[in-house]
């Protein structure tokens, strides 16, 4: 079903989100969390960097809520500090995928030629080779500050939602009222923006979701191999990489399992919203 | 012979893809500030301009970096990929040496993944919103779900440490004999973990193939003819949803060798993806580029033989 008034299907499009369980789930922990690393570093005045020289490796207690790491450094502050660089990742990651990805797809599925076997070919090349071994070397090359790996992952993001616009605009194009659009002369811009785009997009929002998790993913894999956030910046990665040592592992839990537990809870949630989006989108897949 | 042609034009399609994989690593290890030569120079504070050219000249720095390129290629086509920064040995010798544990690792998760991955996607479609389908929903979700380091740390320290049930480190125990068994046995926490998060697709395809499969004409006839539901199901149902699944195998492969690399530093597994951490901390360059070459070798034969196996299954439903 074509929808020309894309403000009219969103409003319906929220109310069905909403409806479901699911979706209510994932986006109030991502809600409480976006508020808790905004608020509480500032509310408490934590400090992720500063050694309490008193308190290496402590146990959680009153000063510590969660302990502090073998530097001294307050456990609790670091979480909230990497809740912020995974959720910066992740958001700003998808959006360049998109931002690449989406207009790439169009591109090759409404021109057609040239253009379909270039960037479809290059869509296969970069699927076809593990983009973790290739953000290795980008980000060894290049350094590992967080807009570094920003771009890497949101730069390296693109096959997905272009291979998606692009099979969807070429279903769409085949629509009779995109045909007689072609026929009454309508530029190439009109018709894409007016008749492709509003057509092909909605697939694409699960895929954002999707996209977030597997960027938040890929900067804790990669920070926990030691190749991403770099101490004494934190990341839940390298907050988790401390476990490597055995008697951080079985003695200094505290160090290592809550920034695990977030990143879990944190990717579970935003899986469970992409699943909702899907799911109003296309039941057929459920 | 039509399929022969197939196969030699699908493995003539992967030069192409071979040499753009390549020269993109070593145009982007060739864009790092500061070489292997700067460490050299920065230790010898009297050196002259001479002797920085003549550096310069024995690692092949001072030539634009396309003919580098072509030259390293040369090497590689007589299977010579240069010598390591880090340990000053042939890097073909090193990376082939690393190769078999990385294929013995992620071949047994592929393995795994399929093997799960089929029998939940085949008992899900029996009976939509069944048991089993809430089983392999579960099981998709916590797959990826689950980023694998994490997962593989707090298996370890329940299993491994706490439990002692199951080794951690390495392909053998040192100081044991070396027996199949034995690596069986220190492949069953990284091969799960690896096949874990890429189960859930072999799950869908499944799954989705069955539930169409099922759906069609020949099978109703099939049914009608008195043939025993366990017969259609797994002779004619699945025969036709292997197809899908085949793709799938192929579609995964890259995934798990990226797996690989984080697998293989958790469990201190002797292969490609621990020498890549090693040798990129290292920027041992040389042989992060040998390690490119295996792997791009690896997924790119891999997608050939998925082709081939392809063909094979499809000329048998022809043949029915």
């Amino acid at each position: 079903m074509p929808n020309h008034t894309a403000s009219a299907g969103q409003t319906t499009f929220l109310k069905r989100l909403l409806k479901r369980r699911k979706a209510v789930v994932g986006l109030v922990i991502l809600a409480v969390e976006v508020a808790l690393v905004i608020v509480l570093p500032i509310v408490m005045n934590l400090d992720p960097y500063t050694s309490d020289t008193a308190a290496f490796n402590a146990a959680p207690s009153a000063a510590h809520l969660l302990g502090t790491d073998d530097v001294g450094r307050d456990i609790f502050a670091r979480l909230l500090y990497g809740g912020r660089v995974s959720l910066i990742v992740g958001v700003s990651s998808m959006c360049i995928s998109i931002a690449v990805g989406v207009p790439l797809g169009l591109i090759a599925g409404y021109f057609r030629g040239a253009w379909e076997a270039v960037i479809m070919r290059a869509a296969d090349i970069f699927m076809s080779f593990p983009s973790l071994v290739l953000i290795l070397v980008i980000v060894a090359v290049f350094g590992s500050s967080l807009p570094i790996i920003v771009c890497v992952i949101g730069l390296l993001g693109w096959t997905q939602p272009a291979k998606l616009v692009y099979s969807n605009v070429l279903s769409v194009t085949r629509q009779e009222y995109v045909e007689s659009a072609l026929g009454l002369g309508l530029g190439d811009a009109q018709i894409i923006f007016k008749y492709v785009l509003p057509n092909v997009i909605s697939p694409v929002w699960a895929s954002m979701a999707f996209n977030i998790s597997s960027a938040i993913t890929t900067e804790a894999s990669l920070s926990f191999l030691g190749m991403g956030i770099q101490a004494p910046e934190a990341s839940w990665g390298n907050m988790v990489n401390s476990a490597q040592q055995y008697v951080t592992m079985i003695a200094r839990q505290w160090m290592w399992l809550p920034a695990g537990i977030c990143l879990v809870v944190t990717i579970i949630a935003v899986n469970l919203v992409g699943e909702s989006i899907r799911d109003v989108y296309d039941p057929r897949s459920m | 012979m039509g399929r022969l042609k197939f196969i030699g034009k699908r493995i003539v399609l992967m030069v192409p893809v071979f040499l753009i994989i390549t020269f993109v690593v070593y145009a982007l290890i060739n864009a790092a500030p500061g070489s292997v030569v700067d460490n050299i120079i920065a230790q010898q504070p009297d050196i002259t301009q001479e002797q920085i050219d003549q550096i310069y000249h024995e690692y092949g720095l001072d030539q634009p970096m396309v003919v580098r390129y072509v030259s390293w290629l040369g090497g590689l086509l007589h299977g010579d990929l240069g010598t390591s920064y880090r340990t000053n040995e042939g890097v073909a010798g090193m990376v082939i040496e690393r190769l078999g544990p990385t294929l013995i690792l992620t071949g047994t998760a592929l393995v795994i993944a399929v093997l799960i991955g089929v029998t939940l996607g085949i008992l899900a479609a029996l009976k939509p919103g069944g048991v089993w389908d809430k089983v392999s929903s579960v099981y998709t979700f916590a797959g990826t779900s689950f980023p694998n380091f994490f997962m593989a740390l707090v298996l370890i320290s329940l299993l491994s440490v706490q439990l002692r049930l199951l080794p951690s480190m390495g392909m053998f125990t040192s100081g044991e004999p070396q027996t199949p068994a034995a690596l069986a046995w220190h492949l069953v926490l990284p091969a799960f973990v690896l096949s874990f998060s890429i189960t859930g697709n072999f799950i869908k395809q499944t799954r989705s193939a069955m539930l169409e499969v099922l759906g069609s004409d020949f099978i109703k006839v099939a049914r009608s003819k008195g043939i025993s539901k366990t017969a259609v199901y797994l002779r004619h149902a699945f025969r036709n949803a292997l197809l899908p699944i085949v793709t799938q195998i192929g579609l995964m492969v890259p995934f798990l060798v990226g797996g690989a690399v984080v697998m293989e530093q958790i469990f201190s597994w002797p292969g490609l993806g621990s020498l890549m951490n090693t040798s990129i901390s290292a920027r041992d360059y040389p042989a992060v580029m040998g390690i490119t070459v295996v792997i791009a070798l690896v997924v790119l034969v891999a997608n050939v033989v998925m082709d081939i196996v392809y063909t094979l299954i499809d000329h048998r439903i022809e043949l029915n």
